[in-house]
């Protein structure tokens, strides 16, 4: 591998930096126009019941409405969905959670949409709302969908399983056995700008422009397509910059695209219409909750031998990402996927049900299922290390994956994917300097160090793996690259450029990355699972490396040199080891231009085609891991239960870092994003009613709430990606929990296995303890 | 919707007296503009008291500091006559975010009577009066008893808070207040506690004691106040110790329990801390 790269590695301005810094960056919303309507939805009522009737006549009389649109007045297919086509655009027989619309709006203005909605009147009969998936999956609960189109049985979508050795015989034969529930909360992605749409019908073709903040612009028009009767080729799906996704805009993008589309299509016009705050609450996707029963099997001197894990997945009303039967498993199958850790452990058994309930429909979050198995099995090491006396850290190190070992699901790891595990877990405990005791002082406020340790598999298996884009060689030397990923500020359009420009051997400034936009570019996949940098990445350089051999072969030609003796460097071409032989690629291109070489290239990549098993969840999936270790120092108050994250030190072996200071922004986003689910953040659900849909309640980290968060990168690189990279966007958050989870339970001697761990949980824990006469 | 701006108090007065009930006083508007767009308060007329420079006034005036009703949180913070309460001065540093400082007010706390307004509670503690004024006369109330119910107060509908009055401190009152909330900043306060002690060597001679977000409306702890009144103290920090105030009136929520079991150790603090951390432990 090439050393001693020109952009790549260097911490180079964001393209966007300036722009959105002046705040003259625009976003969908800014991009209102005078001759639009505004859509709104009437959204449920109760979020489980019968619709006996929807009359919109007075609504529809009201001056200004152009449209009222019920179930029954659709183009096309009444469902849409990235997996399964299960989530109504308009609700007809029942209301399955409080984000089904029953009917749609567009008037001249929002007031008018506003009064034409509390002009629609709708019949109910209210049915019994589900919040826990473990009634819902009881054999007499009530079936949330009457026929849904791949659950296995009743309200059970799916049920994943995992098995590998001998998990029976590892546990009669262990020494030690910890057993324990664990909870995580449902949660919102809490992105802050909302969703929205502009939907205008193309006179020309019959076809539709959708502009939404999304994930995923080629995903959206083949699910949403068949909503609207009108071919893929037809539809047009854009956004400019997105205001934050974590996972949630692959599908909320859907749900707003979907109405806004439908009332365009009817009305004939433009159609503005955007969620509110409490909306977005209400309707879009969340993380799924989980209940975890965890079982681990080990020796008397700390190997682990067995895991046996039963993950229950609260699926809200639809299918989303939450898996289905084989081979989509999605979250559902990560659950089970990581259910080991990061361990090499023998046998195994894991079974993931994901169920519904009349919850906002669970969707893909940063993490994808990661957080909620890593925080079972990074509780249960720590359980684990307790009851053999041992220090936490060297528990670890005897039990992780090195070069050569299986994982539970049945990969082998190996040193030249990148394996930097233990030198993210040496780094990180020096600089906690973990063998020094915390001074406890004499008063009610305790302290605890904790640890938690995590992999996460880079892109998406099982469903559509691989990229393409454009790569375009301008006559002055510039270059266009066009990729259809999302910029939703993590960077990817300033890690492309420096990758292209390194391939290229242009300046940095000379690459223009244009992005999200499927009339532009190709499919390179949703901006999802950690993928963009290396698998967009990927098929950028691939497009880059076709035009730098073109243009060596051209310049070979000027120079009477063999293209291998020549190379390009800062825009400029020469022969090697003569630097003042140089000639601008600019006169290069335009040499090409006249002698019919191509300027253009379409980049691609796939990853090694992935392999898994149904039956047993065997197989290697993902092509690299992302590894690390988050660490943390806490202060609880044991008189109010108050929490805090005093300390956070993160280190991760993202395989190369393109651009260290993208790199340190992911991991510092993610540390704080997991710091908030760890101890704040939870959706207050009442018989499927959010109590808390508003940052008034749903509260979210402030700075205040945040130590100083310090990140160490390690580089291990991955032969597979672009210079060696590895997926960075989800992981940081992975081992927040856990490890802020162990250094409570480090300060209190006192093990509490739900988060997020609020000051009524933690004191509510600390008031057990002293009424069984325990504790220290 | 008729949107004055009234530049006198006299102007302001007169459009009160005129739309009475119909109207909302909009002042920070940090609590009721959202009610309005949301739909949840639709009045006839707004009355915009900011523009009124007579209500912009804070002055020291007859043994009381007297902060006129349209001065913002912003503003007491910089005051040099609000920095002698160290309650207040507690409460304003804890209080909402920069943004929300900038325009709410003490006043409109008052008027909208928020059960967990910080200040509401601070203000109790430190003896605050309450000058209201209408086209028809002048009246002054206490502040605890202003509050007459969730989001109720007993101003009439032509009134206007004009000001509020705090005493001047005594020499040997220490007063403190603390906010136990589920986040570090931004967040609505589960217990509030404010305490003013007027010492007499080691002795109790006065106590008030004020407590938010555990009833109704912000409250004056009574009972909890005879208990350190006269003792020393120590001796009336052990007593007060685990009482649970009697005039709390907790809803029911998923805060009830925690609630319970938080104040007595919220009141202990505030006490502790406006003593000097001496007593502490």
């Amino acid at each position: 591998m090439k050393s001693g790269y020109q952009i790549v590695g260097k911490r180079v301005n964001r393209v966007d930096a300036l722009a959105k810094a002046l705040g003259k960056a625009k976003f969908t919303s800014d991009f209102k126009r005078q001759d639009m309507l505004i859509g709104k939805a009437l959204f449920a009522k109760f979020p489980h019941a019968i619709i006996k009737g929807v009359d919109t006549a007075k609504a529809e009389q009201l001056e200004g409405v152009q449209a009222v649109l019920t179930a029954k007045d659709l183009p096309g297919r009444n469902g849409y969905g990235i997996l399964v086509p299960d989530k109504p655009v308009i609700a007809e027989k029942k209301t399955k959670y409080e984000g089904d619309a029953v009917a749609l709006v567009a008037a001249v203005s929002e007031e008018i949409a506003k009064k034409a909605l509390g002009l629609i009147e709708v019949e109910y009969e209210v049915l019994p709302a589900y919040d826990d998936p473990r009634q819902a999956m009881k054999d007499d609960a009530i079936h949330i969908h009457e026929a849904h189109p791949a659950a296995d049985k009743g309200n059970i979508l799916t049920t994943v399983a995992l098995d590998s050795g001998d998990v029976e015989k590892a546990f009669r034969e262990a020494d030690i056995i910890i057993e324990n529930s664990y909870e995580t909360p449902m949660v919102d992605h809490a992105y802050m700008e909302t969703d929205v749409c502009m939907a205008e019908p193309d006179p020309l073709t019959g076809g539709l422009t959708l502009c939404s903040p999304q994930q995923a612009v080629y995903a959206t028009k083949r699910c949403l397509a068949p909503v609207f009767g009108i071919p893929q080729n037809k539809i047009r799906t854009f956004c400019p910059i997105v205001g934050g996704g974590f996972g949630g805009k692959e599908d909320s993008v859907l749900d707003v695209s979907a109405m806004a589309g439908v009332l365009a299509l009817k009305t004939k016009r433009p159609v503005y219409f955007e969620l509110d705050r409490e909306e977005v609450f209400r309707t879009t996707g969340k993380r799924h909750a989980t209940y975890i029963k965890h079982r681990m099997a080990a020796t008397k001197d700390g190997k682990i031998t067995a895991v046996d894990v039963e993950t229950i997945l609260d699926k809200g009303a639809y299918t989303s990402m939450g898996g289905l039967n084989n081979p989509l498993m999605a979250v559902t199958q990560r659950t089970a996927m990581y259910a080991g850790g990061t361990y090499f452990i023998p046998n195994a058994r894991a079974r993931s049900h994901s169920v519904f309930t009349n919850h906002p429909y669970s969707c893909a979050f940063r993490g994808f299922g990661a957080p909620q198995a890593m925080f079972a099995v990074e509780c249960q090491i720590d359980e684990l290390a307790k009851a053999l006396n041992m220090d936490p850290i060297e528990l670890r190190l005897k039990n992780i994956l090195r070069h050569g070992d299986r994982t539970i699901f049945g990969q082998v790891m190996k040193e030249n994917r990148g394996l930097g595990l233990e030198e993210c877990i040496t780094k990180v405990k020096g600089r906690m300097d973990w063998d020094k005791s915390l001074d406890q002082g004499n008063g009610p406020v305790k302290k605890g160090k904790g640890i938690a340790v995590f992999m996460y598999g880079t892109g998406i298996p099982l469903l559509f793996e691989g990229a393409s884009c454009y790569v375009n060689l301008e006559l002055d030397g510039s270059v266009s690259v066009a990729v259809a990923a999302t910029e939703m500020g993590q960077g990817i359009v300033t890690a492309l450029t420096q990758t292209a420009a390194e391939a290229l051997g242009v300046r940095y400034e000379d690459v223009n990355v244009t992005y999200s936009d499927t009339a532009t570019a190709p499919d390179c996949g949703p901006t999802v699972g950690s993928r963009a940098a290396v698998v967009v990445g990927n098929a950028v350089l691939d497009g880059c490396n076709k035009l730098r051999e073109r243009m060596l072969s051209v310049a070979s030609k000027e120079f009477k040199k063999d293209p291998r003796d020549m190379d390009i460097k800062q825009g400029e071409v020469f022969i090697v080891g003569k630097p003042e032989t140089t000639m601008p690629l600019a006169a290069i291109v335009s040499k090409a231009f006249i002698t019919q070489v191509p300027l253009a290239a379409v980049g691609t990549w796939y990853p090694p085609q992935p392999s898994f098993r149904a039956e047993d969840g065997q197989g290697e999936p993902m092509h690299a891991y992302t590894f690390g270790v988050q660490a943390v120092e806490v202060e609880v108050d044991t008189e109010t239960g108050e929490l805090s994250v005093t300390r956070s030190v993160l280190a991760c072996d993202v395989g190369k870092a393109i651009n260290p200071s993208l790199v340190e922004g992911q991991m510092e986003g993610g540390a704080a994003m997991g710091i908030g689910w760890a101890i704040l953040e939870e959706g207050f659900m009442n018989k499927g009613v959010m109590e808390n849909a508003s940052f008034h309640n749903f509260l979210i980290p402030t700075i205040k709430d945040l130590p100083e968060l310090e990140s160490i990168i390690v580089e291990h690189p991955n032969d597979l990606g672009p210079y060696g990279a590895k997926g960075i966007g989800e992981p940081p958050l992975i081992a927040t929990a856990p490890a802020i989870r162990n250094a409570v339970c480090n300060a209190l001697g006192i093990s509490i296995n739900t988060i997020p761990l609020t000051a009524v949980r933690i004191l509510a824990a600390v008031k057990n303890q002293q009424a069984v006469g325990g504790g220290n | 919707m008729q949107f004055f701006t009234p530049h006198t108090l006299t102007n302001a007065l007169d459009l009160l007296d005129q739309h009475r009930e119909k109207t909302v006083i909009i002042n920070g508007g940090t609590d009721i503009v959202e009610q309005i767009s949301k739909g949840t308060v639709s009045p006839e007329a707004i009355i915009y008291i900011q523009d009124m420079a007579e209500l912009k006034e804070m002055r020291q005036e007859d043994g009381y500091t007297v902060i006129g009703s349209a001065v913002t949180y912003k503003e007491m913070e910089q005051s040099a006559l609000c920095r002698k309460y160290s309650a207040l001065m507690d409460c304003l540093s804890s209080l909402g975010s920069p943004a929300i400082k900038n325009v709410g007010t003490p006043a409109g706390n008052i008027g909208t009577a928020a059960a967990a307004g910080d200040c509401n509670v601070a203000l109790i503690a430190l003896g605050a009066q309450v000058v209201l004024e209408s086209k028809h006369g002048k009246r002054t109330i206490a502040i605890e008893d202003i509050f007459s119910g969730k989001g109720k107060t007993k101003i009439n509908p032509d009134e206007l808070i004009r000001e509020i009055k705090l005493p001047l401190a005594h020499a040997n009152t220490r007063s403190s207040f603390i906010k136990l909330a589920r986040r570090k900043a931004q967040d609505i306060g589960k217990v509030l506690v404010a305490v003013s002690l007027t010492l007499e060597g080691d002795i109790c001679r006065e106590a008030r004691i004020a407590a938010g977000a555990i009833g109704p409306a912000p409250l004056r702890l009574s009972s909890l106040e005879q208990l350190m009144v006269g003792n020393d103290i120590v001796a009336g920090l052990a007593k007060i110790k685990d009482v649970f105030p009697q005039e709390a009136k907790l809803r029911d929520s998923r805060f009830r329990v925690y609630k319970e079991q938080v104040v007595s150790v919220i009141v202990r603090r505030a006490l502790e801390k406006a003593v000097g951390g001496e007593y502490y432990g």
